[in-house]
């Protein structure tokens, strides 16, 4: 047991660890709703769109938490207004806000002497750097992440199941919508400093659809996701610490890994093991 | 109606001045239509493809803009009578593949009753207990809804409507690819419903059922071009003016409607 008590002597390890587990619990109850919504895009562009924001905010010396979430909630502002001209479609519009504020950002990071380095842990995630105040900080929006998430998601899943009926029993629709891309732009820049922008989105989606493969309900399928998304981090940074490798595509190769272990494997809804059992129900019946 | 004043209407469950819908740039969804509907209506509202059927249950949901006119529902208007309508919408506009469990879609009925608790209370338990119940379906509360059949998940989502305990139901389609014991059960509870008092509109393609099993009809296609029991206006000019490009023969008896059923089908399938 010494392996797994050993890292621990290090701050900067226990940081990581707490670190790691708030952005994966963050992403992984958000991206539940993400993911049963199909907004799989939407997240992948919000990720991305947070780069201005926190360059921005790099340069000027300012919290680079509050920079991405104010980059992510107008992006998701824009999205919707540009999405509302009857001519373009959502995915247009957020294909073309993606990259335009994903350049921006470059631009702006490419303005300042250490560029490449600052931009590669923005971009990549340097969670051994994670300082103990940005812990406090992840902790607050965790807990509001928690919070909403505890009395929002029944909303979002009548909404995300029949959108319709939602208006029709007068659910505030809109601001269900944007309360959900407000949640993600907070769990985003909680995971940018773990995995980093460009994995953020793995973060996201794939502990939901790994506990879509456990779940016949949208509450254990949010609450086992959180395990999912605690357990690859943790499992991750071991990997990181051990292997040497980075820590945020560690904890995405671990997630990764997992989600294809349950869908060849997951009881009733894996490949492997579905067709195993539509065999043996299909047998005595045919005997 | 002149000299109708509010007072004397504010017991009629729907009522509707001279609305009119038009979605930007296209000939108008619905012109002119009135109507005043009693609680305790029971109404089959029968129209071909894009007669305003759906356009006129988003109407009455405050969801469409009104172009002209007025709606009035128990006395108020569409957006401030959303607690009182039960919306059933068709089947297939839903994922049934979502992980949930029948229970699960009773419980959606009582979401604006829950607002912010964390958890449903015993009542909403209760009502959405009562909501299985009443379409036969609380014996398969935990199954995965995926799982269930087609005539199944529609008594699901009247079960939804149901725990809203809402006055007034509006069904699009509720038979649309339902087995022949679900149609039985949806109309004996239909039945039920109009006789506690509660208003019913159901949209249907079904016109030998709708002539059966309804007191009341109406025709739409684009405006008012019927509105009484089957006696009065299931007659072969309210059939033409309501599917005029569609009926074109025409014979005595139950042969109307056969007629009528078979190129209406052929138009939906």
């Amino acid at each position: 047991m010494e392996w797994l008590v050993e890292p621990f002597q290090f701050t900067f390890f226990r940081n990581a660890v707490i670190a790691a587990v708030l952005a994966g619990g963050v992403c992984a109850l958000v991206g539940t709703h993400i993911v049963l919504r199909g907004m799989t895009f939407i997240g992948g562009a919000l990720s991305h769109a947070v780069l201005p924001g926190v360059a921005i905010a790099h340069i000027l010396g300012k919290s680079i938490l509050i920079g991405g979430f104010i980059a992510g909630v107008v992006t998701s502002l824009g999205i919707g207004a540009v999405s509302r001209h009857q001519k373009l479609k959502e995915d247009t519009a957020i294909g073309i806000l993606l990259a335009g504020a994903f350049a921006l950002g470059v631009a702006i990071m490419s303005s300042i002497r250490s560029y490449s380095i600052d931009l590669t842990g923005f971009l990549f995630g340097d969670v051994l750097a994670v300082s103990t105040s940005d812990i406090r900080s992840m902790a607050i929006v965790a807990l509001i992440v928690l919070a909403a998430v505890l009395l929002l998601h029944r909303q979002w899943t009548v909404q995300a199941f029949d959108h319709t009926y939602a208006s029709a029993v007068g659910l505030p629709v809109g601001p269900l919508h944007y309360a959900l891309m407000i949640l993600l732009s907070l769990a985003i820049v909680t995971a940018m400093q773990t995995v980093g922008v460009l994995l953020i989105l793995a973060m996201v989606v794939t502990p939901p659809a790994t506990a879509r493969l456990f779940s016949i309900r949208v509450t254990t399928m949010m609450w086992l996701s959180l395990f999912w998304g605690v357990f690859a981090s943790l499992i991750g940074l071991f990997l990181s610490y051990y292997l040497d490798i980075a820590s945020g595509a560690a904890i995405v190769l671990v997630s990764v890994l997992l989600f294809f272990l349950a869908f060849l494997f997951a009881p009733t809804q894996g490949i492997v093991t579905g067709r195993l059992r539509r065999t043996e129900r299909r047998s005595p019946t045919t005997t | 109606m002149p000299g109708h004043s509010a007072a004397q209407n504010a017991s009629a469950a729907i009522q509707l001045e001279h609305v009119s819908v038009t979605y930007a740039g296209r000939r108008p969804a619905l012109e002119d239509v009135s109507l005043m509907l009693p609680s305790g209506s029971h109404v089959a509202v029968i129209g071909p493809n894009g007669a305003g059927k759906s356009t006129l249950f988003n109407a009455l949901l405050g969801l469409v803009p009104l172009a002209g006119g007025r709606i009035r529902l128990f006395g108020l208007s569409p957006q401030r009578a959303r607690a009182r309508i039960a919306y059933i919408p068709q089947r297939d506009q839903v994922d049934w593949q979502f992980p949930l469990t029948a229970l699960d879609i009773a419980l959606m009925g009582r979401v604006t009753h829950i607002g912010w608790r964390l958890k449903p209370r015993a009542a909403d338990y209760a009502a959405a207990q009562s909501a299985l119940e009443r379409v036969d379906m609380w014996k398969m509360r935990a199954t995965p809804i995926a799982e269930l059949s087609g005539g199944q998940q529609q008594r699901l989502i009247i079960a939804r409507a149901l725990a809203q305990e809402a006055p007034l139901f509006l069904l699009d389609e509720p038979f649309n690819e339902v087995d022949a014991s679900t149609q039985e059960l949806l109309l004996d509870l239909f039945d039920e419903l109009a006789t506690a008092g509660r208003t019913l509109l159901v949209a249907t393609h079904d016109l030998a059922l709708a002539r059966r099993r309804f007191p009341a009809l109406l025709f739409l296609n684009r405006s008012v071009k019927g509105f009484g029991s089957p006696d009065e206006v299931f007659t072969p000019e309210t059939l033409e003016k309501t599917y005029t490009k569609q009926v074109v023969k025409w014979d005595e008896g139950d042969a109307l409607s056969s007629i009528v059923d078979a190129h209406t089908f052929s138009h939906n399938h």
